[in-house]
């Protein structure tokens, strides 16, 4: 995912090594920096899309003999498959698909074009569900983000103590327990038992997610405690990492204050490798996402994705598959970004 | 080619919802065993929200290719058909034809049109709709095709008139007009191609206003509708966007929304008794069917058959499978229909059916049964009569499989599989769904048997022609006894049709069409 600022995700985080600099002079180095890391983005995508394609191709059962059902007769399925170009080769509809894709077309639901659907462009059926995703999302990492920060940190200050252990432990006995399951209990408990937050997130049509905002207490409640251990696990071992270096031991012995040796010596250094353990919380939070919008019922990707899978639309779980890749990528640039500002060496290691 | 419309209906839908949303089954049998307690004066006025199990992004609002419950349930708000079927099996009510009459050997068809009747866009129905609809069954891509290809001479149906249509057949159909009834005969206007449903005009209670295929849908009241004082609310929301069931008991606890259509057996048996919600449950016709093939394989021998019959301990497969929320079937199909034989009953007798496998040759007969969870019930009832079978002495191997390919290519061609029938309002639309040869759901083959299909294939249309009632019943009766001593279909259960709505939603009524009495949502109101 990675490729430049690679680490073990369950491994402590350190500063990665500065990139190579072989880039020409010339232009900002922060911007030719970027511009690699786009291009990286790029032979990424196209690496997905080419498993992606043939992930979609392994499913059993096509979607001409789905969507045509009892109605399958062979005349009819080969009239469908010719209509959806099934007939040819996986190359040669794979070349169709990146066509379009180059023009920024994400193609025609298959299941659509079958049931002569007058408007079959996945652009626009994605469009809404992709937005109401991305607001779950972003109030799920807004939320996510100081709360792993002060979780992490305190329980890498208090390392080896009980306050440490109940953070851990804590987060490890939630962080693995399923979406679904907590979801369903917090259903149990604050719509069944108090009677607090209702236990569908609908929103009706050309509505917005946000005219309704206590509907999406619960899947937040539910994202935030699927993710926020994961962030908060990743954060401890950033500044446990930090709190060993020899800086740190050096301002404890040159007197400094505890907590100006927190603030300016140890925490400083360990935001760094705090943002690349965010950015893969919110990576993984948009596992969570597809669980949660369909134990909620909310009308996001997800919930798309889980329709099209059943009715095995492909070109739809193709172009969902990789806007959703397309989001890890930008978040991972976004992220070295981040660092790359954050850390003076890293920025003046770019030439 | 082919008429294999209807069940796929089912099917799809089936394979498409997790829970499984049939639209497929028809209706059936008798009174309502519950009915939405009358809660004063209807209310105009309001919005009504219905939730329904996803059909995908297949879904359509184009009558001809109905395929899921969402389908059916946005189809009749919209469209009107000729005539309607709700409350009982078999009673045909006037639609948009008021009444049809035949010549003497019921050849060819007179259908006198509603007066007075206007499209959505303003325009006034009349004759030309309808030629042009007829004429779009013809063609093989609308399901409503395999109901009456063979049957209609579409060069030849014309306008008699404004207000009358003339429709002649190939063959003499008694019960014609019972053919007219089904959610893929809504009646389109003169000149609807494929494109005008993007933006539907029909006829039905309620207008087109939004709609994305798996997702949420509106439709405002029709407030010149012809069935006044229908419909009772001002709009009516169908959300077809849920994957889970149990997300959508919530949003019916939570009022999120106002009726759960097709709820799951276990979820009405939990709220049974009322209270919290109401359930609508009616018996219906519909029956769980294990079809065996009978022109070929090792079902061909008739003892083997009937044996497998002899074996199901029906009660049990009811109460196991469908969670008590059906009725035992006897083999036979149609229940509620004129001429059903209902005094046919099938024993549990697993001895006799040893004994006739034994006399077969089959004593330990070995097979695959493949099964999905296609439809509520499928896989339960397939290990539950696996079961129960190994007394009669068969050794049966349940195969679970993917449902998006249970209705799939071999479908017709495999020597045992499950099914389910429609709900129709004649026993003519069953058995030419089921037991003609060209019937695309003819999964037992029957009409091709040897010896004797060719005879069983004229003896049904002899009763498809009758007209004089007293021929009918007794042709009726010899095919019903036919079936049930030779037939493929072990049909063991009925499923009882199952919705749950609010408490302050009345007007709507349990019936034994396959949701919300044939998808009657005009008559629903706000308390």
């Amino acid at each position: 995912m990675n490729a430049e600022l690679e680490q073990d995700p369950l491994a402590p985080v350190g500063v990665a090594a500065p990139p190579a600099a072989r880039v020409p002079r010339g232009s900002h180095p922060v911007l030719r920096f970027l511009l690699r890391r786009c291009a990286v983005g790029f032979l990424t995508l196209a690496a997905v899309s080419v498993i992606l394609f043939a992930a979609t191709n392994i499913l059993p059962g096509d979607v001409a003999q789905t969507v045509l059902g009892k109605e399958a007769t062979p005349e009819r399925v080969a009239a469908l498959r010719s209509e959806l170009h099934l007939n040819e080769s996986v190359v040669a509809r794979y070349g169709h698909w990146v066509e379009g894709l180059v023009q920024g077309n994400l193609g025609d639901s298959a299941v659509q074009v079958a049931q002569n659907a007058p408007d079959p462009s996945v652009g626009s059926m994605i469009a809404t569900p992709l937005v109401n995703s991305l607001i779950l999302a972003l109030i799920a990492s807004i939320l996510i983000i100081p709360l792993a920060l002060v979780l992490g940190t305190i329980a890498a200050l208090r390392a080896g103590k009980s306050t440490d252990y109940a953070v851990s432990y804590g987060s490890l006995i939630l962080g693995s327990l399923p979406e679904f399951v907590v979801g369903t209990f917090l259903i149990l408990l604050f719509f069944n038992e108090l009677d607090l937050y209702p236990p569908v997130a609908l929103v009706p049509p050309g509505a917005s997610p946000l005219d309704n905002p206590e509907a999406l207490v619960l899947p937040l409640l539910t994202l935030l405690a699927a993710s926020l251990p994961f962030g908060a696990r990743q954060v401890r071992a950033g500044v446990v990492e930090s709190l060993k270096e020899d800086y740190v031991t050096v301002a404890r012995l040159g007197g400094i204050p505890e907590r100006r040796v927190l603030s300016r010596y140890a925490l400083r250094n360990a935001l760094p490798a705090s943002i690349q353990a965010f950015a893969q919380t919110i990576q993984y939070l948009f596992g969570g996402i597809i669980v949660v919008e369909a134990v909620f019922a909310y009308p996001g990707l997800g919930n798309l994705l889980t329709n099209a899978v059943l009715t095995r639309d492909v070109t739809l779980v193709l172009a969902i598959a990789l806007v959703i890749a397309a989001v890890f990528v930008v978040i991972n640039i976004v992220a070295d970004l981040l660092v790359v500002f954050l850390v003076p060496k890293l920025r003046t290691g770019l030439k | 080619m082919t008429r294999r419309g209807a069940l796929r209906v089912g099917a799809t839908a089936l394979a498409v919802g997790a829970a499984g949303n049939a639209l497929a089954a028809c209706g059936g049998a008798t009174d309502a065993l519950t009915t939405s307690s009358p809660g004063g004066k209807p209310k105009r006025g309001g919005e009504l929200r219905v939730s329904t199990i996803t059909g995908g992004t297949a879904e359509t609002l184009d009558p001809g290719l109905v395929l899921t419950t969402p389908d059916g349930l946005r189809t009749y708000a919209i469209f009107d058909r000729l005539f309607e079927t709700y409350d009982d099996v078999k009673t045909l009510h006037p639609g948009l034809a008021t009444s049809a009459e035949s010549n003497k050997d019921a050849t060819v068809w007179t259908l006198h049109l509603r007066k007075g009747v206007t499209w959505h866009d303003g325009k006034p129905f009349g004759a030309d709709d309808v030629v042009w609809t007829i004429n779009a069954w013809s063609s093989p891509e609308s399901y409503a095709n395999q109901f009456v290809v063979g049957l209609v001479d579409f060069k030849r149906v014309r306008k008699r008139d404004d207000l009358t249509v003339e429709v002649p057949l190939l063959v003499p159909v008694a019960e014609f007009p019972s053919l007219l009834t089904f959610y893929n005969m809504g009646i389109v206007q003169n000149g609807a191609g494929k494109h005008s449903f993007a933006k539907p005009v029909g006829t039905g209670p309620f207008k087109y206003q939004s709609f994305n295929p798996g997702q949420q849908s509106l439709f405002v009241a029709n407030r010149d509708y012809w069935d006044a004082p229908y419909p009772y609310v001002d709009k009516l929301l169908i959300d077809s966007s849920f994957t889970d069931e149990s997300a959508r008991l919530n949003a019916l606890l939570s009022g999120a929304t106002d009726v759960l259509s097709l709820a799951p057996p276990t979820e009405a048996k939990q709220y049974e008794a009322g209270g919290q919600l109401k359930l609508l449950r009616s018996q219906s016709p519909v029956t769980m069917i294990i079809s065996m093939r009978m022109d070929q394989g090792p079902f061909a021998d008739v003892r083997v058959r009937q044996a497998m019959r002899l074996a199901a301990d029906r009660p049990a497969l009811v109460e196991g499978a469908l969670d008590g929320m059906g009725q035992v079937a006897n083999d036979l199909i149609g229940e509620g229909c004129d001429y059903f034989a209902a005094d046919l009953v099938r024993p549990h007798d697993p001895e006799k059916a040893k004994s006739l496998l034994k006399e077969a040759g089959m004593e330990g007969m070995s097979f695959d049964l493949p099964t999905s969870n296609a439809a509520p019930g499928y896989v339960e009832s397939a290990t539950l009569f696996a079961a129960q079978a190994q007394e009669a002495g068969f050794d049966i191997k349940v195969q679970n499989g993917p449902a998006a390919t249970y209705f799939g290519l071999d479908y017709a061609t495999r020597p045992i599989g499950q099914d389910q029938c429609l709900c129709c309002p004649s026993l003519t639309q069953q058995y030419r769904t089921f037991f003609v040869p060209e019937g695309a759901y003819n999964t037992t083959h029957w009409g091709t048997q040897k010896p004797g299909g060719k005879a069983a294939s004229k003896l049904i249309s002899e009763a498809v022609a009758a007209v004089d009632p007293k021929l009918a019943a007794e042709l009726w009766r010899e095919v019903q006894t036919q079936q049930f001593e030779e037939g493929g279909q072990l049909g063991w259960g009925t499923n009882d049709s199952l919705d749950l709505i609010a408490p302050n939603v009345e007007g709507l009524k349990a019936g034994p069409g396959p949701t919300l009495n044939n998808w009657r949502l005009l008559t629903g109101w706000i308390a």
